[in-house]
């Protein structure tokens, strides 16, 4: 980064970049290089000290329950990053268009930014839980007769209450980014081809969704990094075992025994490692798409 | 064409009552004293019993000092108000830089930037904590502040980016060309232009803030509490949810409810073209 | 490239400096030494801790009713004393360990960190008196130390000198009392067609499967039921004693004896609990009383003396629930304390909280307001304070305090309960392919 090009390198030229640099350098890169050590075996305050050592890496890739851990986590990452991405697709077309109360949608649908996910968990479990309201409807409605015959939702493997928390706070992310992408766009595109004859379903596979492809990639993506990694939904509304490989590290993270921290960090770099290599494999897939569909 | 499908329809009444139904439970649960199962409604709302007991119940416990919402709502203010403005200040020299100048790596640099936003909360938690812990800045809340630099920065720097990039560089080296020092050109002419822009960016970085769950509970170590944390504290069993925690939950909806009511025209959504978009 | 080397290099550094070096303020180990070797009087005590003006206390923040009371009774009762009490709630003890071991593993010695008392028991304080992070042998040398009883003659004394076996050496004070119970709900099931004992537990489960689930260990409301199990089935019939040894004390094979029929019995009884062939432990003792108010148990079991009535005051509970005493083969009792670590800033503020905390004043107002159980042991009160702590217990809603007390058995020894755990969800929860004795074998042999 250092060398010197023929007068294109005027430092002061770039001398803006310097404080959020620093900032990024010491605050995210440093915050991530301490786990990487430590996740390798130098941790004196522990009184751990094999660096470089593979073992903590090996103890949770070899532990029972990692494949299943693994999975879970995938499953939750993934199933409401497309179901959301659906919808949202859906959605923000809806509000391109003029309809009465629309002032008032575009109002609402932003409340759920503008809130924590454990609002989301609240909610959930207020509603979905086995004694929740919905359980409550359905018995007086007579369609159940105990608690125990509501589908269970929350606190097992199958994480519906985790997804519903996911689709609650990112519908609205991703109809927000797809929607603004449509405002700048315009609707020229559209009109023409529907000048020219074609058919809605038509306009919406040739015209609309390839123009939205960018902005559906970048917040598909953000979204599954993000559910990936995130653990106050599935801690609370997961299984106590097993969960995802993020709430595992903080069992661990958090175990009486210090001497786990270093399989924590561990999990924390394996975590990071798998969706970034993730998303590497979504954007390579997604170019190659591109760059098929420009050849056709 | 420009109205709506049966479907569409549809789906816009399920999500905005996705959004606003859960309010009402969330209200009548907060006023319950016992609310059993299969009552649809409490069958003992907390003012009967109001007066009958010694410890504050429900909403008499979030609004008595002992409930500490009050400091926690401060400290998530303070928190995000601080960020928002380290971060411009950080955001905005880069941004103009990244707009404006041609340099090699300049991608690169982009997608380091924007790394934090791909890498899990999680990792960038325990991380800042052992950081912090070495300069023994844990449970401070200056060390929470800094902390979340880190998610906000990219957003802003992204959103701002934009904003240059529209920016008509013409009036600025009109503007040199008239004699005006840097500090002028920035304060009369690039300031009023980039503000409407800025405001946006920082409305959204007060929104990331606010939002954020496990950067401050780490960092903070249970000694600084947001409203997020005092949620997590209450709910973080999993169990039924009783009053504190739903009035709690209302509690924290509200200012966030209120901040978008005051906010909707700046926070277009245009902003965001772009900006975060691009990717 | 190079300045990534520099910041590595510079927070390792940071770390190998920092770690053995703990300096500690002069003033404050004169006075640690002074006050553990007897010499000071409590007069001085007092002045010192008027000077140190305040007193930072980390206990667990998740009951309204304890907060409140913390504020309304307890913060006044120490303004009197010229100090100010601060508290810091947090979720987990585990927290406040924490920083106490992280400051002083960054060098903050005797006198110079920022936690100055902690409610904790079990690991917590195992932990900390592991990492030699105590303050020293106090509770003995309080003014009010005359309530409870310290003479290891006496074997009621157990409950004050071993908290899950970790002998406590005074060095915390006993604060508060627990016991394990049950609890059921009259209306759905009457008192007299509830099990009394884990054989009576299984014929019930067979006439009415799914009516019944225990929380999930590795969570300690858990933990405590597998204990209550293992202590039943006991094969030297011993009950709990055998449980008090520490791991280290057991071969592999003597302990898959003890546990065998215990472990054997909560295989047996898996496919009866709620949920059925895909059984439903709940995480924590808030989910598992949801599951109970809702009807789909038929009674739980947990940690809390006078939870029934607690719970019943706050809504949470109908008012025809009451307290079960299950199992008969001995329900498990302990205390909880408070402990100063270390390099508590306030040590005398923090030894006169102590002394306020553990006065009777405050312990009946604390058992009558929040129903939490005496920390102070009744028989070294006199009759008149005796017929005080009679006046302000709330009811147990069911049973006598002599039937429970009748019943109180140790908890198990701390190093045995992360083993007991390990083999729950090897056996239980992960349903391990192995052999039982070798699953047992693979953590006995490894602590």
């Amino acid at each position: 980064m250092r060398q010197r090009k023929t007068g294109e390198w005027d430092f002061l030229r770039l001398v803006g970049l310097v404080p959020a640099s620093v900032v990024m350098l010491v605050f995210f890169v440093g915050a991530l290089l301490i786990c990487v050590v430590q996740s390798l075996g130098y941790a004196p305050q522990y009184g751990i000290n094999q660096f470089p050592t593979s073992h903590y890496y090996q103890t949770f890739l070899q532990g029972d329950g990692f494949w299943h851990m693994l999975g879970l986590t995938f499953y939750y990452a993934v199933v409401p990053t497309v179901i959301g991405a659906v919808l949202s697709l859906f959605l923000s077309i809806a509000f391109a268009k003029t309809f009465k109360g629309r002032g008032f949608a575009l109002f609402v649908y932003k409340i759920p930014l503008a809130v924590p996910y454990l609002v989301g968990v609240s909610i959930v479990i207020l509603l979905f839980a086995n004694g929740g309201l919905f359980a409550r409807l359905f018995y007086a409605l007579g369609i159940i007769s105990s608690p125990a015959d509501f589908p269970r939702l929350l606190q097992n493997t199958e994480g519906w209450g985790i997804m519903m928390v996911y689709l609650w706070k990112q519908v609205p992310f991703m109809t927000m980014m797809l929607y603004s992408n449509l405002l700048v766009l315009g609707r020229q595109e559209e009109e023409s081809a529907l000048l020219l004859g074609a058919s809605n379903f038509q306009i919406f596979f040739h015209v609309t969704l390839p123009r939205l492809m960018p902005s559906l990639v970048g917040s598909t993506l953000i979204i599954f990094a993000f559910n990936f990694g995130s653990f106050e939904v599935p801690f609370i509304l997961g299984a106590g075992y097993p969960n995802t490989l993020t709430v595992e590290a903080w069992r661990l993270f958090d175990d009486s025994d210090y001497t786990r921290r270093p399989e924590a960090m561990a999990i924390v770099m394996f975590v990071t490692l798998i969706s970034s290599l993730s998303i590497l494999a979504y954007l390579i897939l997604y170019r190659r798409f591109e760059r098929k569909r420009g050849r056709v | 064409m420009r109205s709506l499908s049966k479907l569409q329809r549809v789906a816009i009444f399920f999500l905005l009552a996705g959004i606003i139904g859960p309010l009402a439970p969330l209200t009548v649960a907060s006023l319950a004293f016992r609310w059993g199962w299969p009552d649809l409604l409490p069958s003992i709302w907390w003012w009967e019993k109001r007066e009958a007991l010694q410890t504050p119940l429900a909403w008499d416990y979030i609004f008595d000092p002992v409930s500490r919402v009050g400091p926690a709502l401060q400290n998530t203010i303070l928190i995000a108000v601080s960020v928002t403005l380290l971060a411009l200040l950080i955001s905005l020299p880069a941004a103009k830089v990244l707009a404006t100048q041609k340099f090699k790596g300049k991608s690169l640099f982009e997608l380091f930037l924007a790394a934090p936003l791909i890498v899990p909360e999680m990792a960038v938690s325990l991380g800042m904590l052992l950081v912090f812990l070495q300069f023994g800045l844990q449970g401070n809340l200056g060390a929470i502040i800094l902390a979340h630099l880190v998610p906000v920065i990219p957003y802003m720097v992204r959103v701002l980016t934009v904003i240059y990039g529209e920016l008509d560089k013409g009036m600025l080296e009109q503007a040199a060309l008239l004699g005006a020092s840097r500090f002028q050109i920035f304060r009369h002419v690039e300031l009023p232009l980039i503000l409407p822009g800025v405001l946006a960016a920082a409305l959204f970085s007060i929104l990331i803030s606010t939002n954020i769950f496990l950067l401050t509970f780490y960092v903070g170590q249970g000694q600084i509490d947001t409203l997020a944390t005092l949620l997590f504290s209450k709910i973080r069993g999993g169990g039924a949810l009783d009053p504190v925690s739903a009035g709690l939950t209302l509690v924290i909806i509200l200012p966030g409810l209120l901040f978008l009511a005051f906010t909707h025209r700046t926070l277009k959504e245009e902003v965001f073209s772009g900006g975060i978009n691009k990717s | 490239m190079n300045l990534l080397k520099i910041l590595i290099s510079g927070f390792l550094l940071n770390t190998v400096i920092s770690l053995p070096a703990s300096s500690a303020d002069k003033d404050a180990g004169t006075f640690r030494s002074e006050f553990i070797a007897g010499e000071l009087s409590w007069d001085d005590v007092e002045k010192r801790a008027k000077e140190e003006g305040s007193i930072n206390w980390f206990h667990w923040g998740g009951s309204e009713q304890l907060n409140s009371w913390i504020e309304h009774s307890v913060v006044p009762k120490l303004a009197a004393k010229g100090i100010t009490l601060k508290t810091t709630r947090i979720a987990g003890t585990r927290d406040a360990v924490d920083l106490v071991l992280t400051e002083l593993a960054a060098g903050r010695g005797v006198g110079q960190g920022s936690v100055d008392m902690i409610w904790l028991n079990g690991d917590n304080f195992y932990t900390l008196a592991k990492q030699k992070a105590l303050f020293g042998s106090f509770a003995d040398k309080l003014p009010n130390s005359k309530y409870f009883e310290f003479e290891k003659e006496d074997p009621r004394a157990l409950l004050n000198l071993s908290d899950f076996g970790t002998p406590t050496l005074a060095r915390e004070m006993p604060w508060s009392g627990e016991q394990y119970i049950c609890y059921l709900d009259t209306k759905r099931l009457p008192r007299e067609h509830a099990p009394k004992d884990f054989v009576e537990l299984e014929i019930w489960l067979k006439k009415n499967p799914g009516r019944f689930t225990y929380v999930k260990p590795p969570h300690y409301i858990g933990n405590t039921f597998v204990q209550t199990a293992l202590y039943a089935f006991n094969s030297n019939g011993h009950g709990y004693k055998e449980f008090q040894r520490p791991i280290t004390s057991f071969t592999a094979d003597e302990f898959t004896k003890l546990v065998q029929p215990g472990f054997e019995y909560l295989k047996r009884i898996e496919p009866l609990l709620l949920g059925g062939e895909t059984p439903f432990y709940p995480q924590n003792q808030s989910v598992n009383q949801s599951l109970f108010n809702n009807g789909e148990v038929d009674f739980g079991c947990e940690f809390g003396l006078y939870l029934v009535h607690n719970n019943i005051k706050t809504g949470a509970f109908s008012e025809t629930t009451e307290t079960l005493a299950f199992p008969s083969s001995g329900m498990i009792k302990n205390k909880n304390f408070l402990a100063i670590p270390i390099n508590a800033p306030h040590p005398a503020a923090a030894l006169v909280f102590a002394d306020v905390m553990s006065s009777l004043d405050l312990q009946l107002s604390k058992l009558k307001e929040i129903g939490y159980p005496l920390g102070v042991d009744i028989w070294k009160l006199s009759d008149v304070d005796v017929q005080a702590a009679k006046a302000a217990a709330p009811p147990l809603h069911g049973v006598t305090a002599e039937e429970l007390g009748g019943l109180a058995v140790s908890d198990t020894n701390a190093s045995l309960v992360m083993v007991i755990e390990k083999i729950w969800i090897d056996y239980i929860e992960k349903k391990s392919s192995l052999p039982f004795a070798e699953i047992v074998a693979k953590y006995v042999n490894a602590s």
